[in-house]
Formats: structure tokens, sequence, C-alpha cells
């Protein structure tokens, strides 16, 4: 191994979807993108961690022909005034790039947090079922 | 779809390698690197690295600083200086019950003319009272606006990542009311003097 490439490894893991796009590392060139959608037509499944795994398999494919040795992580949930905790699909993902060969540098939470805004969906009584 | 795999196999080939390399102020070191078919995209790219990166010491992973690409000559993009950010689970990490946070949001002026925002913070032992609060951060304010019209930018910029800053505010204010941390949060360069 001559010298070590790295990429940006961008984590949205909702609960109905993992998206993941690598970049470098200014993130301003895509290397490789992939979702839920991508590998499964099971609209239920997208955001479950089986289906993580299958995306980053699928991205560590291309990753290495490309010659990237390891990512960076960046997990965000939906954020904002929904979620703050990522996920099921996070954890398995960071897990799979790692069972997979690559190396893995930083991991950050990059969840977007609201210094207050609109009001969250569900109503002033919270949502009952 | 075959023609469109072609074209993207193309497209990734044609792509160069540059060398991102810090500004004066931190040595000219090399950063990272990144990849574009055109010298000319790269600038405004904005990129960051943590200090723990930058001098080689793994306790200090919890400042970011930002840069952004201003020139490209050859394989190699300049960059400035743009702020420095710490990470939001290390404040989380700070915070706890029955304490106090007192922030502040200072807009200050360098000797050299440099406009710069300086987001310090300070946490108290226990609760603190509005009164303490508010002399603590007027005691804050008076010191940093003080440090920086005494200070050229690049001074100013080493004490605030090197922790010196923090370390004097803490020592004057543990006076007023006994302090459990003090930190720079995040600092923004708004505004460079003329001609630079």
């Amino acid at each position: 191994m001559a010298e070590q490439k790295w990429a940006v490894a961008n984590i949205h893991s909702s609960f109905n979807n993992t998206l993941i796009t690598v970049t470098d590392l200014t993130g301003a060139e895509t290397i490789a993108k992939s979702s839920g959608g991508m590998v499964t037509k099971v609209a239920r499944d997208e955001g479950s961690p089986y289906i993580a795994m299958q995306i980053v398999g699928q991205i560590v494919d291309q990753l290495k022909d490309k010659g990237f040795t390891g990512v960076h992580i960046k997990i965000r949930a939906p954020g904002g005034n929904k979620q703050r905790s990522p996920g099921p699909g996070a954890q398995a993902a960071v897990r799979a790039f790692a069972r997979a060969g690559m190396r893995i540098g930083k991991i950050e939470d990059v969840t977007p947090l609201a210094h207050d805004g609109t009001m969250a969906k569900g109503g002033r009584r919270g949502r009952r079922i | 779809m075959a023609r469109k795999t072609v074209r993207k196999t193309d497209r990734w080939k044609t792509k160069k390698w540059y060398q991102i390399v810090a500004p004066e102020i931190f040595g000219r070191a090399a950063i990272g690197e990144t990849f574009a078919d055109a010298p000319e995209k790269l600038i405004g790219r904005t990129f960051s690295v943590t200090v723990g990166d930058m001098v080689k010491d793994y306790s200090k992973q919890n400042t970011k600083l930002h840069f952004k690409i201003t020139e490209v000559s050859g394989d190699t993009a300049g960059t400035s200086f743009t702020g420095h950010q710490m990470t939001n689970d290390y404040i989380g990490s700070l915070i706890k019950r029955q304490t106090s946070r007192i922030d502040a949001n200072l807009e200050v002026y360098t000797k050299d003319g440099y406009r710069m925002r300086i987001k310090p913070t300070c946490f108290t032992t226990h609760r603190a009272k509005t009164s303490q609060i508010e002399a603590v951060r007027k005691s804050v304010e008076e010191l940093i606006y003080d440090r920086a019209r005494k200070l050229d930018f690049e001074k100013l910029i080493e004490e605030v990542v090197n922790g010196k800053l923090s370390a004097k505010v803490y020592r004057s204010i543990k006076t007023i009311y006994p302090m459990r941390r003090v930190e720079i949060l995040k600092t923004e360069i708004t505004g460079t003097p003329v001609g630079k």
C-alpha cells in the first residue's frame, strides 16, 4: 500500500431510508452514491440495517475501482424540527465500511440543529393514535 | 444506458488531482487532496481539518479549522483561513445540569484591520445569578476586545487555536464566579483590510 487516498462518506440516515454520497475531501466532487431504493424494491426495507450494508457494498466497489483506501464519515439524521438521532441504517453502514476493508478516519455527527424555527408536525397535543 | 456509463468513466479519467496547501499562518503544510477537470473550478471550494491532524497531536481533535481555496498554481491549491469551530459533540459533552453557560458574540477588529466574529463561552461550576452572569460576560467582552486591538491577525488566530486566549479569559473571570471551562467556540473572518 503506497499511499492513502481519502474520501468523505456522507451518510443521511432516517427511519425510512439511508442515503450515502461519497465525495472528495472538499465535498464538491461526487465519487459514488447509492440509496435504499437502488438496492431494494420494498419501500419499508429502505431504512433497514441489512439494506444499509448492501448500499455500502455497491459503493465500496466503485471506490476501490477508483483507488480510494479510506473514508471519513459524516453521519446525519433528519434534524431540524425532526429526529436528532440517526436511523437504524447508520451504524450498520459504518460497520460495513470497516468490514469491506476501507480505513475509517474521523466519524462526525453533522445533524443540522435548529436554533428555534418552525413548529414540528404532530400538533400542539402530540400525535394521537 | 451503455453510452451513459462509457461517458462517466471517461469523465473520471480526465480529472486531475490537486494538493491542498494550508495558508502561510499554518506553515503551508499539505492538508489534503481534491480533484477537478479544470483548475478554475477549484476556487471557492471549502475544506476543514482538525487541529489534531495539523500538529499531529491526537488530543486536539475537537477543533476544526476551515479553509477556502483562493488560488491554484500547477497542481497545488492555495487556501485562505476562514474561521474555526468546535465540534458539536464536544460542546454537548461540556453542558451539564445545574450549571450556567455564558455565551457572548463579539465583533472585533484586530490591530492590522481584520474584522472577526469571536464566540466565547464559559461554563460555571454551579448555577450563577443573572447579575454574576452579566458581570462575567462584560469582563470577557472587555478582555477579548482589548486583546484583539493589541494583536495582529495571525497572532490572534494562533492564540485562539492553541487555547491561550481562553486560558487568559479563564484566569481573569474565575475571581467573579468559579468556572469549570472556558472555550472559544467559533471564529469567523468577516472582513479583510483594504488592499489584501
